[in-house]
């Protein structure tokens, strides 16, 4: 203490005022005191209707008690919902709350609570993040027209308040899905307080969840909550959570290693070697919805065969650029969801994935190859996927006898300009991550007619694989919907029009102060099941 | 002097318009979409995309957004970001951390460059300044972020120093990434000093003073100093407004959230009002210094005189 007064007389002399700021307390490693410092990214936005990003959804768990949850296997149970029961066809769908919960301000939470902040996030001139995820609410084109008019009303036809712990939902279409994607940020509750000052709220939120904010969000630096003594579900077992915000997750993992962070989520590629080394047992791995592909701009004449695509995907070694590019921090993938997911399966790609370069090389030549034997896979510079691309490239150049260039362009939104433009980008490298576990959620978003031309940027439309959507949309439940979306990938399987690469990894490790660190397919740190030593 | 200072200062104004107008017009024509760089691989709803085209003026022409920016600018308010922050608040919240390191690099370059400077002048030839000249080629040729990394790597392992500044909180923690950011400028100004001195050393009022039997601390102190520190002064001046700039990488390795961070951050997200906000400090900080350097050398040399 001594030393840092010393330090702070000498700094007023050549500093001014502005270093003084520095001089207050200062926050060490948690740990002793129960509670539990998380490494995370400067979130975009912690008001819920705008948080689409992992950094925010991460904070945003850890306030608010979503409807439903998921267990283990990715299967859907009921958190704050009594029950969420859909009609004969799953067109109204009417969620019951459990009795009981508040705030953390003391208000009830009610029926209001939810529409009042799903109409918030739909309504259009409110340009809240996640605004698309309602669209599958009856009344939400009257409230988002594409023409830049003020829409007459503010409010969702499709949500109906029955009494104060019940309300329907009507949706536009039959969709079976719809409970599961109740566990998504822009489906929690907001208190009356929240809609006073939105920019205000943001820095303080108050939620339903297992814990609550101490102090505001410091930006760029850390958020506090600890754990609200109020709260009627499952407590959980550490007193709190610090959020250290960090730029780089490389000083995040030096703080692990040097005992200053307790957590941190993600390891960069280049310690991963060192990481078995620096943190023995306390390095884990966990599987994560996170897809990347190859896409084939298909309005494209250069890769209408589809000989051509299968030839493509057959002279790729994934396994060997898992292993040598990422050492082994994701895993090739040979299927377009993740096999994780409720109802998903293995190796759906078949032999078109598997890496056999003379049946490749055959198939090619027979199909009559690309134009001028050259073949460009664009990507954008900022995301570092130059080694990846680089190294797919040397393998279609050995293989099929091509030249093949990696374009790189300077980020992802030049990349779709592009695309939106019909440029020839050739292929393209394309990422994923679900939000719920629900096959259509990575099926629907990505390979649609309807959702041409973003984020179905392949342009890719078949009439067969959107029908096979549909049935699963009107089906029962989710579980006798996976038939129908299981039907729809195996036409992925043959018509190709993306080749499936990797599926990521979480790589994550923690201090010797905490156990049970999980992190689930979504990137969530399971923050009830985190307990200190 | 109070005239040169005053057109000076009218002349930082026009440079000052100038500056902006032109930062504003390569943010604008280099980037693409904002609002696309914003919704990052996420889909953005049309009606979502209108509202915020509005509310940034963006389906304006160049000329309007910036008098848009300007008028907002002059009235002291910078308005909201792209992701919704208040940018005097975010620049208010930066700097403070940018000036702590900056300062810190700055008193490590001038308190243990000059003197090592002169010392290796009056040593000129021997084993010490062969050494010194070699050590600072070394450092001058590894990259910022090799020398960075490998330091927050040791200070981790062995629980040497903090490595996650921002978050310590305490002026004591900038020491190692002040010394990183300073190692550079610390070579120029030790080879700088050390030609300068030396070139005074063999100087004849230096032989005058020698001659009349001055003491040697004296000669060196006021004679050989005073003279020879005028290009190492207009060094340091510069290098003193680049370092207030932020240090990107410096930042960035030892998580400090200062301004070199959030300028880059910002040109990632092609959100133009936070960079040219940030931009234009920046040019006002380097007039200002400009400026100072300028007055110094009259301080420094009687000889100098400004109408």
């Amino acid at each position: 203490m001594k030393k840092r007064a010393v330090w702070c007389a000498l700094a007023v002399l050549p500093l001014t005022a502005a270093a003084l700021a520095g001089c207050g307390g200062g926050s060490s490693g948690g740990g002793g005191d129960g509670v539990i410092s998380v490494g995370i990214g400067e979130p975009k936005s912690l008001f819920v209707t705008s948080v689409g990003e992992t950094e925010g959804h991460q904070v945003i768990m850890a306030l608010y008690t979503p409807l439903v949850r998921y267990n283990d296997n990715l299967e859907t149970e009921l958190a704050a919902a009594e029950s969420v029961t859909p009609s004969e066809g799953n067109k109204v769908w009417t969620i019951k709350l459990k009795d009981g919960y508040t705030f953390h301000n003391g208000e009830k939470v009610t029926s209001d609570s939810y529409i009042n902040a799903w109409n918030y996030g739909a309504y259009g001139p409110n340009a809240q993040d996640l605004n698309s995820y309602y669209s599958k609410i009856d009344g939400y084109a009257a409230i988002n027209p594409t023409d830049g008019s003020t829409p007459a009303t503010k409010t969702l036809s499709g949500l109906q308040k029955v009494d104060d712990l019940t309300f329907k939902v009507t949706l536009s279409a039959p969709y079976s899905g719809f409970m599961t994607t109740l566990g998504y940020t822009n489906f929690m509750p907001l208190p009356s307080v929240a809609f006073n000052d939105p920019a205000a709220f943001q820095n303080s939120p108050i939620g339903n969840g297992p814990f609550k904010m101490k102090g505001n969000w410091q930006h760029d630096q850390l958020i506090q909550v600890e754990a609200w003594d109020g709260y009627t579900g499952t407590k959980p077992k550490v007193k709190g959570v610090d959020f250290k915000i960090y730029q780089d997750a490389g000083a995040q993992y030096n703080d692990v290693v040097g005992g200053n962070l307790d957590v941190v989520k993600t390891i960069p590629t280049q310690q991963i070697a060192n990481a078995k080394k620096d943190l023995g047992d306390r390095y884990g791995q966990t599987p994560s919805g996170s897809f990347q592909g190859l896409a084939f701009p298909v309005y494209q004449k250069d890769f209408e065969n589809v000989g051509v695509r299968r030839a493509i995907s057959m002279a790729i070694d994934r396994d060997a650029i898992v292993q040598t590019v990422f050492a082994n921090s994701a895993v090739s993938a040979r299927s377009w969801v993740s096999p994780q997911f409720p109802g998903a399966r293995d190796n759906t790609c078949g032999e078109w994935c598997n890496y056999n370069p003379t049946a490749a090389k055959a198939l090619y030549t027979e199909s009559g190859g690309l134009p001028n034997n050259s073949l460009k896979i664009s990507y954008n510079a900022d995301g570092g996927h130059k080694e990846w691309i680089d190294a797919t490239c040397n393998q279609l150049a050995t293989n099929l006898g091509i030249t093949c260039t990696g374009n790189p362009v300077p980020k992802f939104a030049d990349l779709l300009t592009s695309l939106s433009k019909k440029e020839a980008v050739g292929m393209f490298r394309q990422g994923w991550i679900p939000d719920y576990p629900t096959m259509d959620n990575y099926l629907e978003p990505l390979y649609s007619c309807d959702a041409a031309p973003q984020p179905n940027y392949s342009g890719f439309c078949d009439k067969t694989f959107d029908e096979d959507l549909a049935q699963g949309f009107a089906a029962a439940d989710n579980n006798a919907a996976i038939p129908h979306f299981q039907a729809a990938e195996s036409i992925l399987a043959e018509k190709l029009p993306l080749l499936p690469m990797r599926f990521g990894r979480n790589n994550f490790g923690y201090s010797d102060k905490v156990k049970n660190v999980t992190i689930d397919l979504f990137y969530e740190l399971d923050l009830l099941a985190l307990e200190t030593k | 002097m109070f005239r040169y200072i005053i057109r000076r200062l009218l002349q930082m104004v026009l440079a000052f318009f100038g500056t902006t107008l032109l930062v504003y017009w390569l943010m604008f024509a280099a980037s693409g979409d904002p609002l696309a760089a914003l919704a990052g691989e996420k889909p953005m709803s049309p009606s979502v995309r209108a509202a915020l085209t509005e509310q940034f003026h963006l389906d304006q022409p160049f000329i309007v957004q910036y008098f848009y920016y300007m008028k907002g600018l002059l009235s002291f308010d910078l308005g909201n970001n792209l992701s919704n922050r208040d940018i005097a608040d975010l620049v208010l919240s930066a700097w403070p951390y940018t000036l702590r390191l900056a300062f810190l690099a700055f008193i490590f370059v001038v308190v243990v460059g000059i003197p090592l400077g002169v010392w290796v002048a009056m040593k000129r030839g021997g084993v010490f300044d062969t050494t010194v000249l070699l050590l600072t080629l070394v450092i001058i040729s590894i990259p910022v972020f090799v020398i960075g990394s490998t330091l927050a790597m040791i200070g981790s392992m062995y629980g040497l120093w903090v490595t996650n500044v921002g978050g310590a909180g305490t002026l004591s923690a900038y020491l190692v990434p002040a010394i990183v950011l300073g190692s550079l400028s610390l070579a120029t100004a030790v080879r700088l000093t050390r030609g300068s001195v030396s070139e005074n050393l063999r100087a004849d009022y230096v032989r005058t003073a020698k001659a009349k039997g001055l003491k040697r601390l004296r000669v060196v102190g006021v004679h050989v100093l005073r003279n020879s520190l005028i290009p190492v002064i207009t060094f340091l001046g510069i290098e003193l407004g680049g370092l207030m700039g932020g240090a990107i990488v410096t930042e960035k390795i030892f998580n400090i959230p200062g301004i070199g961070f959030e300028l880059a951050k910002a040109i990632n997200l092609e959100d133009g009002p936070t960079v040219v906000t940030i931009v234009s400090l920046l040019v006002i900080v380097y007039l200002v210094m400009n400026l100072i350097v300028d007055v110094l050398y009259a301080v420094l040399d009687p000889r100098i005189r400004y109408e």
